[in-house]
């Protein structure tokens, strides 16, 4: 420091300094108090905090933090990912142009049309009838939660065993949804569609949310409350003027920005008493999941339970869940089977929780590829033995607590009486648009479509298309 | 005459090449190879790449214990801070991307700081007082620590971690902070600890 001092003193020369006072450097908060660095002692931040809030410095203006509305204004948003190719076409049934089934669906697991019993769920699409998938789904929901819920499949092509289709849309949420405490729990292992997705929290238990909004370690015990906030505003202090010096190079603005807003968001969080994070904590929600506080935190049912709750309570900006094994066609057709129903209970319980809750929810169940049968014309009967892209499927569910969502239809794209997606529809070919697709039927959904441009820019759906692919009504 | 025409060729030569990369630059940086029209952006903000320039970095998950307990001279990290690593490791990005800060990722490197902290006077306290590289001449079986040592070690912490001398509004604003949210009496443990988290835990620490 002393180096510091001497070095500019040829410019100072004028100025009486505080060594030349005391004989010695200013070292101490006295001393610093003396030489009016510190204007006065409790306000030794406000200048710092000033200059974060001046207009000038647009990357500390605390308004600029959020991007996304607050998680109340858009209904909550969970992707379960079927890691591997699931076969969801053969459970909710791919239709033609016309809206008919299909002659057949020998190399699709459903056999002859003639011979196939369907059921018509969710306002309207129809099912295979001993749909695994259905089964689990039903299983969790109660009556109330299936009448208020709509659903509609995206008849789409995809690449097998890859995580490469871009049909990830959390960056598309994220630009409208944020939450209030966390980011997006858990990154989706898929391409992005359009956006690149904001950071997302990893959730492996409970420890994982705790320690992404709280000081653990040994400060947690260290450290009263309030202390903990003015170290995290010290912290945040010194970045802030420390930043200054990477204005000018790449990336050293966008780095100012999120910096000075985690810190501004970090000191906040130690003030608040009760977070609400823990799915165990609410009681209606512990018993569905099966899980309480002396549970595994870390267990699966315990995550999916966070994510959900978190997601719907609109502390978390959205939720990831990937189910891996969907890979399935080993020559059998009762491995897929059974892993289609564990993913359609998953499903059926974030429906239900939702329920619990109270809150809109909206949920996609998405694949990489698909599966073949073996060909036969009894339904239900014949193996998967090998992958299926050009016959996938997306799966759309909207709950609302208030009554089922209005529909204009039950599936985008069709299918050919080839048993494949027709990939000259608007969305068939193109697991891109689809996902666009998607994420205008969310904003339908919350009945703020015309956000769709904001966020996704011109030229990925014309108006006309854009009302073509909305299905779910707000 | 040679020469002359040499120059038109290499002349011409640049004229094509610049015209070449203009217009296949900016349309494969534009478009989808698919054809579709969609524009695949990369990134959650406005790209700026500034010529010349660096770009700006931080630590990012798999280096952050290490490049703490290594700027404070810790050979062996606690059973206890590896723990928290492994807690708060999750939110750390994992490029070190600029882009990538986020609120939980800067309260997971609070954390680890407070903890790699707390190593830090565990294990100089263990060494003879001549042979510490922070606390060298301090006491630190002592209950309190002075304003002046405090000072001092905030120096030569910034030395090893932000290599170079804090600066006077630096030293101001921790050493105020330490008194404002501790008291004068919280003792040398909590003073030492809070101090060190903050140099830690600043930008400067953990820019690469």
């Amino acid at each position: 420091m002393s180096k510091n001092i001497k070095k500019n003193k040829k410019f100072e020369d004028h100025v009486v300094q505080f060594e030349d006072l005391h004989n010695k450097k200013p070292v101490t908060r006295r001393d610093f108090l003396a030489t009016g660095i510190i204007p006065f002692a409790a306000s030794v931040l406000t200048p710092n905090l000033l200059n974060l809030l001046t207009p000038g410095n647009a990357f500390a203006d605390s308004s600029r933090c959020e991007s996304g509305a607050a998680a109340s204004e858009f209904p909550a948003f969970i992707n379960v990912n079927l890691a591997g190719g699931s076969g969801l076409s053969s459970h909710a049934i791919g239709l033609d142009e016309g809206g008919q089934l299909l002659e057949k669906y020998t190399r699709m697991g459903l056999g002859l049309s003639s011979r196939l019993n369907t059921v018509n769920r969710f306002g309207g699409s129809i099912w295979y009838a001993s749909s695994t998938f259905l089964r689990g789904l039903e299983a969790e929901m109660s009556a109330s939660t299936i009448a208020n819920t709509a659903f509609v499949s995206v008849c789409v092509e995809s690449r097998d065993d890859s995580s490469e289709n871009p049909i990830d849309i959390s960056g598309l949420i994220d630009r409208v949804r944020s939450g209030s405490l966390l980011p997006t729990l858990n990154p989706n292992r898929n391409k992005p569609a359009l956006l690149v997705p904001k950071p997302s929290v990893a959730v492996g238990g409970l420890t994982d949310l705790r320690s992404s909004i709280l000081l653990s370690g040994n400060l947690n015990t260290l450290l009263k409350d309030s202390e903990k906030g003015k170290l995290l505003n010290l912290v945040n202090n010194l970045s802030t003027s420390q930043m200054q010096k990477v204005q000018n190079q790449t990336y050293g603005d966008q780095i100012q920005n999120l910096l000075s807003c985690a810190g501004i968001k970090n000191a906040d969080l130690v003030s608040k008493s009760d977070l609400g994070i823990d799915p165990s904590a609410d009681m209606n929600v512990s018993t569905l999941w099966g899980i309480d506080q002396m549970d595994n935190p870390g267990g699966q049912n315990f995550v999916s339970a966070a994510i959900a709750y978190n997601t719907l309570k609109g502390n978390s900006t959205l939720g990831n869940i990937t189910l891996g094994g969907y890979d399935y066609h080993n020559g059998t057709r009762t491995r897929g089977d059974d892993m289609d129903e564990a993913a359609g209970a998953r499903v059926g319980r974030l429906l239900e929780t939702a329920a619990l809750m109270g809150q809109k929810l909206f949920i996609t169940v998405t694949s990489d590829g698909s599966v073949t049968s073996g060909d036969s014309e009894n339904p239900g009967e014949a193996p998967w033995n090998s992958d299926g892209g050009t016959r996938g499927m997306m799966y759309m569910f909207a709950f609302d607590p208030a009554g089922r969502p209005g529909l204009k239809g039950t599936q985008l794209g069709s299918f050919t009486q080839g048993q494949a997606v027709n990939d000259k529809t608007l969305v068939g070919g193109s697991p891109e648009l689809a996902a666009a697709s998607v994420f205008a039927n969310y904003l339908s959904f919350a009945g703020k479509l015309s956000k769709f441009e904001e966020v996704v820019g011109r030229g990925t759906l014309d108006s006309a298309e854009l009302d073509e692919v909305s299905l779910i009504l707000g | 005459m040679n020469k002359r025409k040499r120059q038109i060729k290499i002349g011409i030569s640049l004229f094509l090449s610049a015209a070449f990369m203009l217009g296949f630059g900016h349309a494969c940086s534009q478009f989808a190879a698919d054809g579709s029209g969609l524009v695949n952006s990369t990134s959650f903000g406005e790209d700026n790449i500034i010529l010349n320039e660096k770009t700006v970095s931080t630590v990012y998950a798999k280096q952050a214990l290490q490049s703490m307990s290594s700027c404070l001279g810790i050979a062996n990290p606690s059973m206890e801070t590896q723990q928290t690593y492994e807690d708060v490791q999750q939110s750390i990005s994992e490029r070190g991307s600029a882009k990538e800060v986020t609120a939980p990722m800067m309260m997971g490197l609070t954390s680890l700081a407070g903890d790699v902290c707390r190593d830090l006077l565990v294990e100089e306290a263990s060494l003879a007082s001549g042979e510490r590289q922070i606390f060298e001449n301090i006491d630190l079986s002592a209950e309190d620590i002075s304003e002046d040592d405090l000072a001092l070690s905030i120096n030569r912490m910034a030395r090893s971690c932000w290599q170079r001398n804090e600066t006077d509004q630096e030293l101001g604003a921790i050493l105020d902070s330490v008194y404002d949210a501790l008291g004068s009496d919280a003792g040398l443990r909590k003073k030492v600890i809070y101090s060190c988290t903050a140099i830690l835990a600043s930008f400067d620490s953990l820019k690469l």
